[in-house]
């Protein structure tokens, strides 16, 4: 009796999957009636993380904004890379006219499933290195975008004016992440001539982070976080911890002030994403090839400060540093 | 001939629950006959099995295979020699291959194992004219696989892959032990018309007098880590055995 | 749908690799190897190596294949030298990989695009399918020799090994080499495949093996072990080929894994009941007979 039971389940369940498929085919069929005034955008996120949303969100807001329309086939790998390869080939399959890739890997599988399709890549931050694209201004192929290294001298620097005998700054960073590399390196080139010692320890594992940060925090005068998603995801941690030590933090993004962390003069990924809309429209609407749009990287910078860590710290809030910081009380 | 010198064997040792079992013990098996080992629980008799077989190093002591000091060589070095049959019908099989392939694996006991096909068709005659000494009929069953055999079936399987490259010494420990009344009885037979037909030097454990007395040429019984009864079999009953159980031992 | 089809099953060749490497450790030896997500990347970071060296693609490939045996040397040499269970041994090799494939290359992220790859002339699926082909043949041909069976012996009964007169430890060592040597020719086929080579690259991957190798068990139960690798190859080709309808079904893809799980769950389950519905009365008593020892 139990086994009809669940053969009798197991139909009903093959029957509801087979109508959310004749569903979707039916939606399907509508874009392609639909005509060529939309345009088609594929969007390949490899992850579900804030700033890869953000980043996607201001894409989509931007292209609003420039008015264009478009029809988004959004897709997320989540965080598998043979998912975002099937994807990308997918795309290319549907002759979608732009893909949208958002993140290293994302991008990479896109290039390899087309030379012809337009690709914009964000959230990548050494395209070069990634070998995308041959160089940010001149991108040469089919594709270019947005990278989101953030104007890591600014925030060092911000280390010195708050506290001109900070000498060691610590930095956290997720072995298996490319991007993250790149950034260790950066901030080790810069901080000696800004009176900088960059002391780097690279993790593997989310779990390892409380402990990390601990040894971090008996060597060093402050600690700097990079953009990098395993960090990211532990953010709070990292600025607790930060904070009871009476270390003064750094961030790269905004999302890290929203953390905990104490100050950053950095990228947002929702404009960042806008950014990338307009060159959107540079391909789409005004038949650029990718080959000419030059990468970009954040125009601009915002200076953003979390008040409660500040009063942790103890510092003063009158100071000229924060005087044109936007303030987030979290 | 087995013949094992001054062997020694303690278990725990330097601890309060030290077991000295063996003591400068001597035993002589002779060849061609079957010699059977019974004796109570803790006798030491699968604890010699073990010594002999190399699945346990003695302390001290020596044991000579027909003129041969295999002492220090390890269980599996002295496999060329030695044939075993345990207790449980899965230990001497392996059951996710077929008949014929487990033949064949036995059929290089003891031999190199190189990169060429296992199964030798020139070679079937031959497992199929083993099999049926045995009457169960496994002839026809060569591509079955040896899992959905019954125990009795896999016991005699087992038995006939220990003996069939004829071993200098066959060790039968307890190997009917596990199976129904009925099939044990099958299996003893055809176990004693295997060795005798090959002669085959055994040694057989079993916790059945009935058994021993009626399938060796010679019974010894162990106490202790002591041979305290050795006779022809021909000259022991049943009776007198269990008497002396009552005697010596659980006295 | 065509493509997508034809995509899924490139994947699911690629992945049948990995699948019969995972095969040998877990079905055969019966010894889980964690180390698989470490070594899956290797071949990945190894190949790149190579072929940044100026190594022709197919022989950069091979030596991958070569050096990923390495990696079950490693676990082989924890296990029966040291002692170490095999599940943790697996599980050191794999966090020696990881530093090991940092060092190979020096990044974490090695791209592909400038150099050629196996798929350079012709058709990525013909390729594969000869490749594909050619190793489960030679797998085949292998577990039909004598030391083959020993492998097999090893993972049934170590005793009877022993009573052969071989050493257990000794197979398990062939065993785990020619497994990760497997493994490692995955992941450099994967890197050639997607065009990179990735530190996240094994991530879960133990799952894909696992999904593919369950997946295929539940296809016609009867035959045997040759048959195996068949049947290894088709899971993966099958669980690759569910994952593609998920993506391709455009539900939200958020609920992608769910869908991906919810469909193998539906198809396992299925394959088990349709196996019942038409077992023949000859089978059923040996299975019982078997059952009762």
């Amino acid at each position: 009796m139990k086994k009809n039971k669940l053969s009798k389940s197991i139909v009903l369940i093959l029957t509801i999957t087979l109508l959310l498929t004749a569903c979707s085919n039916a939606s399907t069929q509508e874009k392609i009636t639909q005509g060529k005034s939309k345009f088609i955008i594929g969007i390949n996120q490899l992850a579900e993380h804030p700033a890869l949303d953000d980043a996607r969100r201001g894409f989509e807001d931007g292209l609003k904004e420039l008015d264009i329309d478009v029809e988004i086939n959004y897709q997320n790998a989540q965080g598998d890379i043979p998912t975002a390869t099937t994807i990308s080939q997918k795309f290319v399959k549907d002759k979608v006219d732009l893909i949208y890739t958002i993140a290293t890997s994302s991008a990479q599988s896109a290039k390899q499933a087309t030379e012809e399709i337009p690709i914009l890549f964000s959230a990548v931050t050494d395209p070069v290195e990634a070998e995308l694209i041959e160089s940010m201004e001149n991108p040469g192929g089919n594709i270019t975008g947005t990278s989101d290294a953030s104007p890591m001298d600014k925030q060092l620097q911000l280390f010195k004016d708050l506290d001109e005998n900070i000498r060691k700054v610590g930095i956290i960073f997720n072995t298996s992440e490319p991007n993250s590399q790149v950034q260790v390196e950066m901030a080790k080139e810069l901080a000696p001539s800004m009176g900088l010692e960059i002391i780097a320890m690279g993790i593997s594992n989310i779990n390892d982070i409380p402990q990390t940060v601990d040894s971090l925090a008996k060597k060093v005068d402050g600690i700097y976080t990079i953009t990098d998603n395993m960090v990211a995801s532990a953010i709070n941690v990292v600025s607790e911890k930060a904070n009871a030590k009476g270390l003064i933090t750094v961030g790269a993004e905004e999302s890290h002030v929203s953390g905990g962390i104490l100050i950053t003069d950095g990228i947002s990924y929702y404009e960042l994403g806008k950014q990338t809309a307009q060159m959107a429209k540079k391909i789409l609407v005004d038949g650029e090839s990718p080959a000419n749009v030059p990468s970009e990287t954040a125009r601009n910078t915002k200076k953003v400060f979390n008040k409660n860590t500040l009063k942790a710290l103890k510092l003063d809030e009158n100071n000229e540093i924060f005087k044109d910081g936007i303030k987030i009380t979290k | 001939m087995l013949k094992t010198i001054n062997l020694s064997k303690s278990f725990n040792r330097e601890t309060d629950n030290e077991i000295n079992l063996f003591n400068n013990f001597n035993i002589e098996i002779e060849k061609n006959k079957c010699t059977a080992i019974i004796g109570p629980n803790g006798c030491g008799k699968s604890t010699l099995l073990n010594i002999i077989g190399g699945s346990v190093m003695a302390d001290e002591g020596q044991i000579i295979l027909n003129n041969r000091d295999i002492s220090s060589l390890r269980e599996e070095e002295r496999a060329i020699y030695i044939g075993r049959v345990y207790q449980s019908p899965s230990m001497g099989v392996s059951p996710s291959l077929t008949i014929l392939e487990n033949m064949a694996l036995a059929d290089k006991k003891g031999e190199k194992f190189s990169l060429r096909p296992l199964v030798k068709k020139d070679r079937i005659p031959k497992y199929i004219e083993l099999l049926k000494d045995l009457d169960l009929g496994l002839e026809n069953k060569l591509n079955t696989k040896v899992k959905y055999l019954s125990g009795g079936q896999r016991q005699s399987l087992s038995l006939i892959m220990a003996a069939m490259k004829y071993p200098e010494l066959l060790l039968l420990d307890e190997h009917t032990a596990a199976l129904d009344p009925k099939t044990s009885q099958v299996v003893m037979k055809k176990t004693k018309e295997l060795i005798e037909k090959y002669k085959i030097t055994t040694i057989m454990i079993s916790h059945n007098m009935r058994d021993a007395i009626e399938y060796s040429d010679r019974i010894i019984m162990l106490d202790k880590g002591e041979i305290v009864l050795d006779k022809p079999s021909w000259e022991i009953t049943e009776r007198e055995l269990i008497n002396i159980y009552s005697e010596k031992i659980v006295a | 749908m065509n493509t997508l089809i034809i995509t899924s099953i490139e994947q699911g060749l690629i992945f049948a690799v990995l699948a019969m490497g995972v095969f040998l450790t877990y079905k055969i030896l019966d010894m889980p190897d964690l180390s698989v997500e470490g070594t899956f990347p290797f071949g990945a970071f190894l190949f790149a190596r190579f072929v940044s060296m100026g190594i022709h693609p197919i022989i950069s490939t091979l030596m991958a294949f070569g050096f990923g045996t390495l990696a079950g040397l490693c676990t082989a040499t924890l296990f029966t030298k040291l002692k170490i269970k095999p599940i943790l041994a697996g599980i050191l090799t794999m966090t020696i990989l990881y530093s090991v494939n940092l060092k190979t290359n020096g990044k974490s992220n090695v791209p592909l695009f400038n150099y050629s790859s196996i798929f350079h002339k012709g058709s990525i699926l013909l390729i594969l399918i000869v490749i594909v082909l050619l190793i489960k043949i030679i797998l085949d041909l292998f577990l039909k020799t004598e030391t083959g069976y020993l492998l097999i012996a090893t993972g049934d009964n170590e005793s009877l090994v022993r009573s052969l007169g071989e050493s257990s430890n000794k197979y398990k060592l062939i065993g785990l080499m020619l497994a990760n040597g497997l493994v490692a020719l995955s992941g450099a086929l994967m890197a050639q495949y997607q065009g990179f080579a990735d530190m996240t690259m094994g991530n879960s991957i133990i799952v894909v093996a696992l999904a593919s190798i369950i997946i295929g068990d539940t296809i016609r139960k009867n035959s045997q072990i040759l048959k195996n690798t068949t049947r290894v190859i088709i899971g993966a080709i099958i669980y690759k080929l569910i994952g593609g309808i998920a993506i391709d079904l455009g539900l939200n893809p958020n609920d992608l894994r769910a869908v991906n799980a919810l469909i193998v769950i539906i198809f396992i389950s299925y394959n088990n009941f349709a196996a019942d519905f038409f077992k023949f009365g000859k089978s059923k008593g040996g299975e019982q007979i078997a059952k009762n020892n």
